[in-house]
């Protein structure tokens, strides 16, 4: 080999190096915006979503419960204004009035009643 | 049996170099000669660490500013038959150097031994172990070359010569490709034998200037001349593999952006379904405002948890509090820590402080006189002083030789109220600005730092919380990024060191 050709082979195996080095800092900054932010960002998003769901799925369960707890409660108190509309008719009826004598009574003679 | 000799080569490492030095240390075969070659490493880091080791009776050299002048000056003080350098791109598992000496001790004709790369994909997704090539084609071509961890025969060492060091990055690629072009014959270890081996990012791992590639062409141009073609065809199958890791690594990023997207969109959405249940994303609690709950960094609830860590870092040098002890404001660390105090000063600026035995401007306290104090508790003072330097200085030399500077400084904190306040509180400091304005008077390995604290303890110390609120483990996790208080205990050398 000529010392031209040599000369010339020498300074394409360096331009080949020099392109190399160039293509491997590239990589290596993309391995590290890699490695460094984006897959830690998505395991904390992952993990924070994670969280967040079993927050968010207790939340509704308690808005659930409460939702049930509100329902038995409107069933209880319309069922406590029906006895009480009840008790009342019963005691605007005639019979009640005309009992009410023999009630008293009956209170006098239970112990602890009325002397 | 040969004896072994491991030298730890260190450019700028100090961080690695404990690491390395157990695992030398920890060899099922050990070592008969074990020393650590520095390449004239600057960083006040790597100097401290140096000099401790040293002090701890290592052996320590120091050569020219490049790995391959720190190994020639670590192989030309080594007198063991096989030669084995490490650096912190390689932790040895226990039975590596014994494997490899066994090998050796088998056959004479053997030259070197080597711990196969183990590589492992980026992002962690692949391992491979690839295996290590034999020829110098390969070497000069590629740059692959025997890696750390590879044990050889000092004859070898010697044939070649050594490294050379006008070659920078490229001595090694220089030096396998003398010894395998003249027929050095070695042997490969089992995969993954070298342990601990720090990913490679690249299938070609020297990276150099255009320059040195010339050169060591033009030094190998006899073997240029027989494989020429090859070489660059080589280099060609190399730049595809790049392209092809470009492309791998371009569709990693894309995955993990796919997923991303949709993962921080479904957090919001959850977090605005969170708040319209009156919850947030992040349960704020009590700290959810804008002032802290206490103002005066949680005097008022119990122990400042900075004084958490300041005690701390003086109960374990309560040894140094001795003899004539120097304070700033009032002697109170002196009484609490002191062993042997002959005599407790207190300095402060301000004459109207009864306490203060010594009236001066620690900046310029031309009237205390020179090594006069074997001890020197200067705690969260630096911060309040503008001219850090100068009162490093009057630190440094008020001490006696042999003395202790024990200092520490916040790294984050309020603005102080107290003093001139807005108008006086001028620093907050991190471990490399303390060890760097430190080693303007002292000399690095004379320097020891630590930090204290962890993003916890730094968010309740700023809203004013006291120690006693967090538990144990809350307050003594140690997380380096996120330090409360920067601590440092400096010795005066006994002899005058050379200002750096």
């Amino acid at each position: 080999m000529h010392d031209a050709q040599m000369a010339d082979l020498i300074e394409r195996l360096a331009d080949a190096d020099t392109t190399l080095a160039d293509a491997m800092a590239e990589n290596d900054d993309l391995a590290s915006h890699l490695e460094g932010w984006l897959l830690p960002a998505v395991d904390l998003r992952r993990t924070e979503h994670d969280a967040l769901r079993k927050r968010l799925e207790l939340a509704v369960q308690v808005e659930r419960e409460q939702a049930a707890r509100d329902a038995r409660l409107a069933q209880l108190e319309a069922e406590l204004a029906a006895a009480r509309d009840e008790a009342v008719a019963l005691r605007r009826s005639i019979s009640w009035r005309l009992t009410a004598p023999l009630r008293r009574v009956y209170g006098w003679l239970r112990p602890g009643g009325r002397h | 049996m040969s004896s072994i000799a491991v030298v730890v080569v260190c450019r700028g490492s100090g961080r690695a170099l404990d690491d390395l030095l157990f695992s030398a240390g920890g060899q099922t075969r050990p070592a008969a000669e074990l020393l650590i070659a520095d390449a004239s490493s600057d960083d006040p880091f790597t100097r401290a660490v140096l000099g401790r080791l040293e002090a701890q009776g290592h052996r320590v050299i120091r050569s020219g500013p490049s790995e391959a002048a720190a190994r020639n000056a670590g192989a030309a003080r080594c007198g063991a038959e096989y030669l084995v350098f490490l650096d912190q791109r390689s932790m040895p598992a226990p039975d590596v150097l014994a494997a490899a000496a066994q090998h050796l001790d088998a056959d004479g004709g053997l030259e070197f031994v080597c711990a196969a790369d183990v590589e492992r994909g980026d992002a962690g997704h692949e391992r491979a172990v690839r295996p290590w090539s034999t020829t110098w084609v390969e070497a000069l071509g590629l740059g692959w070359i025997p890696g750390p961890t590879t044990m050889l025969r000092r004859t070898l060492w010697l044939r070649n010569g050594g490294e050379d060091e006008s070659l920078g990055e490229l001595a090694s690629v220089d030096f396998w490709t003398r010894a395998l072009s003249r027929g050095a014959r070695g042997a490969v270890l089992g995969g993954g034998r070298a342990g601990e081996v720090v990913p490679r990012t690249s299938t070609f791992p020297v990276r150099a200037p255009r320059g040195d590639w010339i050169r060591l062409y033009q030094k190998h141009v006899t073997l240029v001349s027989q494989v020429g073609e090859d070489l660059l065809q080589r280099k060609v199958a190399a730049l595809a593999l790049e392209a092809a890791r470009r492309a791998a690594l371009r569709s990693q990023v894309t995955e993990a952006e796919r997923e991303l997207a949709p993962l921080m969109e479904a957090v919001e959405a959850m977090a605005r379904q969170l708040a319209e249940r009156g919850a947030a994303r992040v349960e704020w609690g009590d700290l959810r405002r804008p002032h802290p709950l206490s103002p005066f960094w949680g005097s008022d609830r119990g122990k400042p948890l900075n004084r958490h860590y300041i005690e701390g870092f003086l109960a374990s040098h309560r040894a140094d509090v001795r003899g004539r002890v120097l304070e700033v404001k009032d002697s109170g660390y002196t009484r609490a820590f002191g062993t042997g105090v002959t005599r407790a000063e207190v300095l402060d600026v301000d004459p109207a402080n009864r306490n203060a035995t010594i009236v001066a401007d620690l900046t310029r306290a031309e009237t205390v006189p020179s090594d006069s104090f074997d001890c020197f508790i200067l705690t969260q003072v630096l911060n309040v002083i503008f001219d850090v330097k100068a009162a490093i200085a009057e630190a440094f030399r008020v001490l006696r030789p042999g003395g202790v500077l024990l200092c520490t400084v916040a790294a984050l904190d309020r603005v102080s109220y107290e003093g001139r306040a807005l108008d006086g509180d001028f620093w907050r400091f991190t471990e490399a600005s303390m060890r760097e304005l430190l080693a303007t008077a002292w000399p690095p390995h004379a320097i020891h730092i630590t930090t204290y604290g962890n993003v916890m303890s730094c968010t309740a110390h700023l809203y004013g919380l006291a120690a006693n609120e967090l538990v144990a483990s809350e307050l003594d996790w140690h997380d380096p990024n996120f330090p409360l208080v920067v601590a440092a205990r400096a010795v005066k050398p006994t002899s005058e060191p050379a200002r750096p």
